[in-house]
């Protein structure tokens, strides 16, 4: 053995100085490499020098060796794992990670844990990267990683959201985030447990975490945390009695309910005689009993502007009345709503039926409201509703009345294309359109772009309404998409975006073969 | 015909997503005039938005695309169209004698061959003025002579003068020395030169890293002198590191070795606007691994169909080296996929290999590594593979951390085959094997 790391450090420390400050002499060694070096020489000093270092660096790399392993084995991942998804469906999703159709991510995580698959290894880092900056993607991504993709994050600090399963530890010692996501998870299968560890720690936890914590509360919900949620009506932070009132308005048991519920029917009357009406007789002075039940007695600075206070009491009542108050004795919601039409208090009226149906979530009265809202072209009358959005309700409905309900707005005008832009309106709820209603729209498409073949604002709206469409439209539509798409002349100015809209819904078809073992 | 092939294959030959895309979209076969088919090739014309049809052909055999679409891409998207449909309805095809257009192409491509043997001749005739040839190199000869005697006399001035002012020193301080290696016709010593430049912004241990380079460059010119009397094969190799490229027509006259050639590893890189790319190969019969070096200018393909994963039959011949890697396809066969795991080494017998392979040829930077059953880990993002016998190398500290998670996620921490470029110190991993299947990650 001949090589000493001081050979090469004494080169180089000359090097570095120079020869001209500092005379060089070979070094000597040991051995093959020794005799070597005894025969290196030169007249010239700085030659000696550089075949000294060539001969050096060649001799040790020449002769490095691996080092051995010394670090503890880290763990395998589990090899029973989700099936990894075909070929076809690992190339559209590496399509979409690309920049190709990206907003059909989505939809791709949720066929591949409909098929009960896994995300092919090759995707996950940037999966898992995507995922930590799009937080909206976490939930539908997470069923899809398999042991492979848990395995993985396990190791990198980036992605512990995607192995993050809070533990009555984290309870104890955790931060807030951690706290909630055991108080949430807890509550979805041990609601009264859940109810006991706040209970135990309430008057301990910050005011903007008890209201955070008590929203938790909405899964489970329950009238045995009627006590805690009475009780949470008194608190010192006005949020806190906010989620409280929220809460118990959703439990029509509750002695909170009684008490609005007695307010509310004195102060607004059915009459059935000779047809439905409704009177409504407020106090001049707020009853202060109602304050230690959150109904406040001056509107918030939002209601300010648009409400007088006696609106304001009764628009916080109605929203926190049980909504069988109303159709107690067989009165269909239709007609109460119909009662509300042109009343006084219309708008007080329609809005706390609207937040208390989306408090108590009533399929039924929402598709009422809905009807009364888009149909009844309430809208078209400028009633200003406060702050609800009455699309919000369609997500109370289920998937056949959504779909039904859609149909019976767009099915009676042949010609006007608002409604079509309408539907839009409803993007964040969209359900899967059924193939009756899909149809319906795509027959109004062919109509309308068949006739106006100008450019004109509603083509760019439609435009863009297009590739919400395509995402909609269930995929067995495909023939007739293109036989919409034939219709249409290549000059027409629908053209490209019916190509766009074809593109889309021919991309998630393949998505749905691949995932339908037809793959290869 | 070969319908070997799977639609996934044929899009992983798409240049980028768009083209993958269009390519799917024009794998109908409505979207074609016309489609047919002949041995080993098949093509096709599609109606564009131009007045004529595009006419695409594929010679299915390596395999090769042709279209006449003026797309710069390849192959282009009607060349995956034809492919997919060939592949998903091969009875689209009706089988018919080629048109003239193929039948032209097809001529060409073998007449590449036949031209080649002429250029050969062409040489070769040249060749018999010996004198004028004789004259040409004895010019060269001295030019090298001159300016490495130069280069010897500014590498002693640096060690006179010290090492430790050269950062303070600007690029052109590099650049001019390497311009005039240039001017001297010794490019492969101007390279070395600019790489220097490199290592003083390398950070710490950059003094050392250069001295070492520079010894290195030193013991070139020390060959340089006493060239004669070195082994013919080391000659070659310190010639091909001054900057002389041997003809092709040369190499092609050594001895060819056939084999079944596996492309275990890929890797392209753009300098300006030239493309390099490396394809590593590894003959099963012999066991020996072989670099294709080939180059195209902007968007151009390049010369050769070769796709991670596949295997050719073809005869190569090596450039001579001491330890020949670099090599040319003199003639091939058919592409075909190998669905089966290459055999590999383990940590400790690959180094060993690789200090053979440089006792043999200091000159070495990328040196061919197939292993078997490692197993990559992480430490704070850094990317290592052990084996089987508790040895450890680290990869590349250059490789991006998506690639090294890739890496991990493909082997979920059990053993896998890793085909990868050893610089002496770490590792740059190109293909894996796992499960039969095979990965590209250049």
């Amino acid at each position: 053995m001949g090589w000493d790391e001081s050979l090469w450090q004494k080169v180089a420390a000359t090097a570095l100085v120079g020869t001209e400050r500092q005379p060089f002499t070979v070094p000597t060694a040991t051995g093959l490499l020794g005799k070597l070096l005894s025969q290196l020489n030169s007249p010239s000093p700085e030659a000696v020098l550089l075949t000294t270092a060539a001969t050096l660096s060649l001799y040790k790399r020449a002769g490095g060796l691996p080092a051995p392993y010394s670090v503890p084995r880290q763990e395998t991942c589990d090899r029973t794992d989700l099936p990894r998804c075909s070929l076809r469906a690992a190339r559209l999703l590496q399509q979409m990670l690309q920049g190709q159709f990206t907003a059909l991510l989505p939809e791709w995580f949720t066929l591949a844990a409909e098929a009960g698959q896994r995300v092919p290894e090759l995707q996950l880092p940037e999966l898992l990267d995507l995922a930590r900056q799009q937080g909206g993607l976490r939930a539908i991504l997470l069923p899809v990683l398999g042991q492979r993709g848990r395995w993985l994050a396990t190791q990198n600090s980036d992605w512990k959201y995607a192995i993050e399963v809070a533990t009555a530890e984290d309870w104890e010692t955790g931060n807030q985030a951690a706290r909630l996501l055991y108080l949430q998870t807890l509550r979805s299968t041990h609601p009264e447990k859940a109810r006991e560890l706040l209970q135990a720690t309430w008057k301990q936890e910050a005011a903007g975490d008890r209201s955070k914590f008590l929203a938790t509360f909405r899964t489970g919900l329950s009238s045995a945390d009627e006590p805690l949620l009475a009780a949470a009506l008194g608190d010192r932070s006005k949020e806190v009695r906010r989620v409280a009132a929220d809460l118990l308005a959703s439990l029509p048991t509750s002695q909170f309910c009684q008490f609005i519920t007695s307010h509310t029917t004195s102060y607004v009357i059915l009459n059935r005689e000779p047809t439905l009406s409704i009177t409504v007789n407020l106090p001049t002075e707020f009853d202060p009993s109602l304050l230690q039940y959150g109904i406040e007695s001056k509107p918030t600075q939002q209601f300010a502007s648009i409400l007088g206070e006696k609106a304001w009491w009764l628009l916080q009542l109605i929203a926190a009345t049980p909504l069988s108050v109303w159709t107690n004795g067989g009165i269909p919601v239709a007609e109460l709503v119909n009662a509300a039409k042109y009343h006084q208090w219309e708008a007080v009226l329609l809005d706390g039926w609207a937040r208390a149906t989306k408090r108590q979530q009533d399929a039924e009265w929402s598709e009422a409201l809905l009807q009364e809202w888009m149909i009844g072209k309430r809208f078209e009358r400028n009633v200003a509703l406060l702050d609800i959005n009455p699309m919000v309700l369609l997500e109370e409905m289920p998937p056949d009345r959504q779909n039904a309900f859609l149909i019976s707005l767009l099915r009676p005008n042949q010609e006007n294309l608002d409604d079509l832009l309408t539907l839009w309106s409803f993007r964040d709820s969209y359900p899967q359109w059924s193939v009756e209603l899909a149809q319906l729209v795509l027959d109004r498409l062919g109509t309308y772009m068949t006739q106006h073949t100008t450019f004109s604002n509603l083509v760019w709206d439609l435009k863009a309404v297009l590739q919400e469409f395509a995402r909609c439209l269930p995929v067995s539509l495909v023939p007739e998409v293109l036989k919409l798409q034939s219709c249409i002349t290549r000059d027409s100015p629908w053209a490209p975006s019916i190509e766009e809209f074809v593109a889309i819904l021919l991309f998630r078809k393949e998505m749905a073969e691949a995932f339908a073992g037809d793959g290869g | 015909m070969s319908v070997q092939w799977t639609a996934e294959q044929v899009l992983a030959l798409a240049p980028d997503a768009a083209s993958a895309k269009n390519g799917r979209g024009l794998a109908s076969r409505r979207k074609w005039v016309s489609l047919g088919s002949g041995p080993s090739i098949v093509w096709g014309e599609c109606q564009g938005s131009g007045k004529d049809p595009y006419r695409t052909q594929i010679d299915l055999r390596e395999p090769a695309f042709r279209c006449s679409c003026p797309s710069r891409k390849f192959p282009c998207k009607h060349g995956l169209g034809l492919f997919l449909i060939l592949v998903e309805s091969p009875t689209e095809f009706v089988e018919t004698d080629p048109p003239t257009w193929v039948t032209d192409w097809l001529a060409t491509r073998s007449q590449k061959v036949e031209k080649q043997a002429e250029k050969q001749a062409k040489q070769q005739q040249q060749a018999a003025d010996p004198e004028a040839q004789a004259k040409r190199s004895l010019a060269r000869q001295q030019k090298v002579s001159a300016g490495v005697q130069e280069l010897r006399r500014w590498l002693e001035d640096r060690i006179r003068q010290g090492l430790a002012t050269v950062p303070q020193e600007s690029y052109q301080f590099w650049d001019n020395v390497a311009a005039r290696m240039v001017d001297a016709q010794a490019p492969g010593l101007a390279r070395h030169l600019r790489d220097c430049a490199g290592i003083i912004h390398s950070g710490t241990g950059w003094s050392d890293r250069l001295l070492a380079r520079m010894g290195g460059i030193y013991l070139l010119t020390e060959g340089f002198h006493h060239l004669e009397s070195l082994p013919p094969s080391v000659q070659a190799d310190v010639r091909t590191q001054i900057g002389w490229t041997m003809n092709q027509d040369e190499v092609l006259k050594e001895p060819a070795q056939a084999d079944l050639w596996l492309v275990v590893g890929q890797q392209t890189e753009v300098e300006e606007r030239l493309k390099v790319r490396r394809t590593w190969l590894y003959g099963l019969g012999k066991a020996n691994f072989a670099l294709l070096l080939e180059f195209a200018h902007g968007k151009q393909p390049f010369e050769y169909s070769l796709f991670p994963g596949t295997c050719l039959e073809a005869e190569l011949v090596f450039y001579p080296s001491a330890y020949p890697l670099r090599a040319l396809i003199k003639n091939r066969q058919e592409a075909v996929l190998l669905k089966q795991n290459p055999p590999g080494m383990n940590i400790h017998q690959a180094i060993g290999t690789y200090h053979q392979g440089f006792a043999q040829c200091p000159w070495l930077e990328q040196f061919p590594m197939l292993l078997q059953a490692v197993v990559p880990f992480q430490e704070q993002g850094i990317g290592f593979i052990r084996d089987e016998q508790g040895m450890l190398i680290p990869l590349s500290p250059h490789l991006d951390a998506k690639q090294v998670w890739q890496l991990l996620a493909l082997s979920g921490g059990y053993p896998l085959t890793l085909f990868g470029e050893w610089n002496g110190s770490s590792l740059v991993p190109l293909q894996v094997w796992v499960e039969e299947e095979c990965y590209g990650l250049g």
